[in-house]
């Protein structure tokens, strides 16, 4: 182990996830290589059917499909230094929930509708300690009021459909808070809730991110949210990693022309009278990709060398730096940001939540 | 609880198709080409000493009346006096009812044991040799008739390898047991068949739900999740799978009971059609009716049972 991975506690090293299907393999990720620091927020952000989800599930061990192939590895040093990738339900199942945790994107199919909230609860508790029923009990009251159920001692004898979207989410990280993980996989935790609740969850997540010293991941195709809340972010691009850097980094400077149309087309980056910029074209099908960068049709400074270059992630401004960007002209491009439409804070959990600070989904 | 409002809505909703089945039961046997009173004189039959069973029986009257007293009888639980026995319907349904229970009972009993393990295991490892050798199976199952199951096995175990009954019921329980063994394994394979492709696609549908993630990612055991996320939930759609299918097992003993000499039901039901035993036919299609709805009613009654959210309504 060297100096700089001791505080590393999550590693993908080249992951590529691919699902055979009648019309071709599809890639739904493709060479994702990142690191995870101790207490670090670290956000993805990418279009509907960019590979975020599979990717997150994928850092747990899960495949989208029976089926499905992958190459790389996962590890999580000094807890799981074989390739989590490739050791199986079995050998997963005491590191789940207990080391990492994932809060799911839909909080309405995420709880058994047979078994009651405490129920559901109780069991992660169970699963990782040896408490009499007892103990358990007031752990799962408990874990309800830190996650501001109220009431818990008579909810958790409700069933989930008796809960709303927030309360059920809300479970949900109580589920994934139960075996004190290091590290929670957020997956789009507030999408399928509305903005008011959307805050609440986003706030609690931050409060127990900085109060129990977990790493996090939180996805999102919602670059405000990321903008606020994460110290560094993941861009992604068909199944692909484009850009990693640390957030100020990334909106002030961005090294991907995806990046960069990305953050010209949020609402503060023009003027109120002229219409949104947005990025022409399609995202690409991950299905028989050709080779050479994903974002050619849709690229304003493509060269014909782009569709034959063979893609890599190039570190920027020093390996120690930690950016990544997948595009061999970065260099020499000077990508412009919208002037001061981003409004990015530095500390974003001591600023103002009465709303987003840009209002936006990206892409 | 809502649901269990349902249940008694169910209810008052039964009274029509009752009449209605009262109404249907009386007409077909009626239809049939023959008369009871012919049959039962057979080669003493005269016009004369026809007439006076027709009329002793009540067949003289108008269509009208003969239906109020079939009701009237209905209501009373007697169901009318049998022409060729010397009993009341009610009589002969109880004295019958014992045997056909247990078949279905034991039936039912043989499909569980049969399916839900091939069902489970084939969803849980889908596309797997086990999985792939079932689907034969269950064709050759499917498409077997029950009669012709019935026969095959009747050679194998009873002819061939004579080490179970292969007719009657015989006296005490655990005789019964023994005497339906066969009958009821007629029975069970082709309604396992069914009940295991419902089973495994439940199991397969459940196993992508979300909740089944959440369960797993708790890091509880692997057999946990199955039990407690994947099977108790799969279970619930073929709990109405079963139910309905049970009720179609009831016309399947009419046959295996005649196959197999079991004196119950079936066998009374087809004695008596082909007497034109207008008050047995009358009364065992009513009761057969009936049982039917009442199973469906218990199915309904345990669906809302074991699913939280319909209990609430």
């Amino acid at each position: 182990m060297t100096e700089c991975d001791r505080n590393v506690v999550l590693r993908a090293d080249d992951v590529c996830v691919q699902i055979p299907t009648p019309a071709g393999p599809v890639t739904p990720v493709d060479h994702v290589s990142l690191e995870l620091r101790q207490g670090e927020v670290l956000g993805i952000v990418g279009e509907t059917g960019s590979g975020k989800t599979v990717t997150c599930r994928s850092l747990l061990g899960l495949m989208p499909s029976p089926r499905a192939t992958h190459t790389g590895t996962v590890t999580y040093p000094g807890v799981v230094d074989d390739n989590v990738l490739a050791v199986g339900r079995k050998g997963m199942r005491r590191h789940w929930g207990n080391y990492i945790a994932m809060i799911p994107q839909n909080p309405m199919t995420s709880l058994n509708p047979v078994h009651r909230i405490g129920a559901q609860i109780e069991e992660a508790v169970a699963a990782h300690s040896t408490m009499s029923r007892a103990e358990r009990r007031s752990r799962v009251v408990e874990l309800m009021s830190r996650v501001g159920i109220p009431v818990p001692e008579k909810r958790l004898r409700d069933f989930p459909h008796q809960f709303s979207g927030g309360m059920l989410q809300r479970t949900l990280i109580a589920i994934a808070l139960a075996g004190n993980p290091q590290v929670l996989v957020a997956d789009e935790p507030t999408t399928a809730l509305d903005v008011i609740i959307q805050d609440q969850i986003l706030s609690l997540l931050i409060d127990l991110q900085r109060d129990l010293g977990m790493s996090l991941i939180l996805v999102s195709h919602d670059l405000s949210v990321i903008a606020q809340i994460c110290d560094r972010v993941g861009v992604m691009y068909g199944g692909q990693l484009v850009e990693l850097a640390s957030t100020e980094r990334l909106l002030r400077r961005p090294q991907h022309p995806y990046t960069a149309a990305l953050l010209k087309s949020l609402p503060g980056a023009v003027p109120r009278n002229e219409p949104l910029a947005t990025i022409t074209g399609a995202p690409p099908r991950l299905v028989n990709l050709p080779p050479g960068c994903r974002f050619v049709p849709r690229c304003s400074h493509v060269e014909p060398a782009c569709a034959e270059w063979e893609t890599e992630l190039i570190p920027v401004g020093g390996a120690a730096r930690g950016s990544l960007v997948r595009c061999r002209r970065h260099a020499e491009l000077e990508l412009s940001t919208p002037a001061d439409g981003i409004s990015y804070d530095a500390t974003p959990a001591e600023t103002d939540r009465s709303g987003p600070i840009v209002g936006v989904h990206a892409g | 609880m809502a649901g269990w409002h349902l249940i008694g809505r169910r209810l008052v909703q039964l009274i029509p198709i009752v009449v209605g089945i009262t109404i249907v039961s009386f007409v077909l046997i009626r239809i049939v080409p023959g008369d009871p009173a012919t049959l039962i004189l057979g080669n003493h039959y005269t016009p004369e000493g026809a007439a006076q069973i027709r009329k002793s029986l009540g067949l003289d009257q108008s269509v009208i009346v003969q239906y109020g007293r079939f009701l009237r009888s209905a209501l009373t639980g007697s169901f009318g006096h049998s022409y060729s026995l010397d009993a009341s319907v009610g009589h002969l349904i109880s004295r019958g009812l014992g045997a056909t229970l247990f078949l279905i009972a034991m039936a039912g009993f043989f499909t569980a044991l049969l399916s839900i393990p091939i069902g489970v295991f084939a969803g849980l490892h889908r596309g797997g040799i086990f999985d792939q050798s079932t689907r034969v199976f269950l064709l050759i199952g499917f498409a077997l008739p029950g009669f012709l199951l019935g026969v095959v096995l009747i050679l194998v175990f009873g002819v061939k390898v004579p080490i179970l009954p292969i007719n009657g019921y015989g006296t005490g329980f655990l005789s019964h047991v023994r005497h339906l063994i066969l009958p009821s394994i007629t029975l069970a394979i082709p309604f396992s068949t069914v009940l295991v492709r419902s089973l495994r696609s439940s199991v397969i549908e459940t196993m992508s739900a979300d909740y089944v993630t959440t369960a797993l990612l708790k890091g509880i055991p692997w057999r946990r999740v199955v039990l407690r996320h994947i099977v108790r939930n799969a279970g619930m759609s073929v709990v109405v799978v079963f139910g309905v299918n049970l009720a179609f097992l009831v016309g399947g003993t009419v046959v295996i009971e005649n196959v197999f000499s079991i004196p119950g039901l079936g066998s009374l039901l087809v004695n008596a059609v082909s007497t034109r035993d207008y008050p047995v036919v009358q009364g065992l299609t009513l009761f057969f009716a009936l049982f039917v709805l009442l199973v469906n009613l218990l199915t309904d009654a345990v669906h809302i049972a074991i699913d939280p959210r319909l209990a609430a309504g």
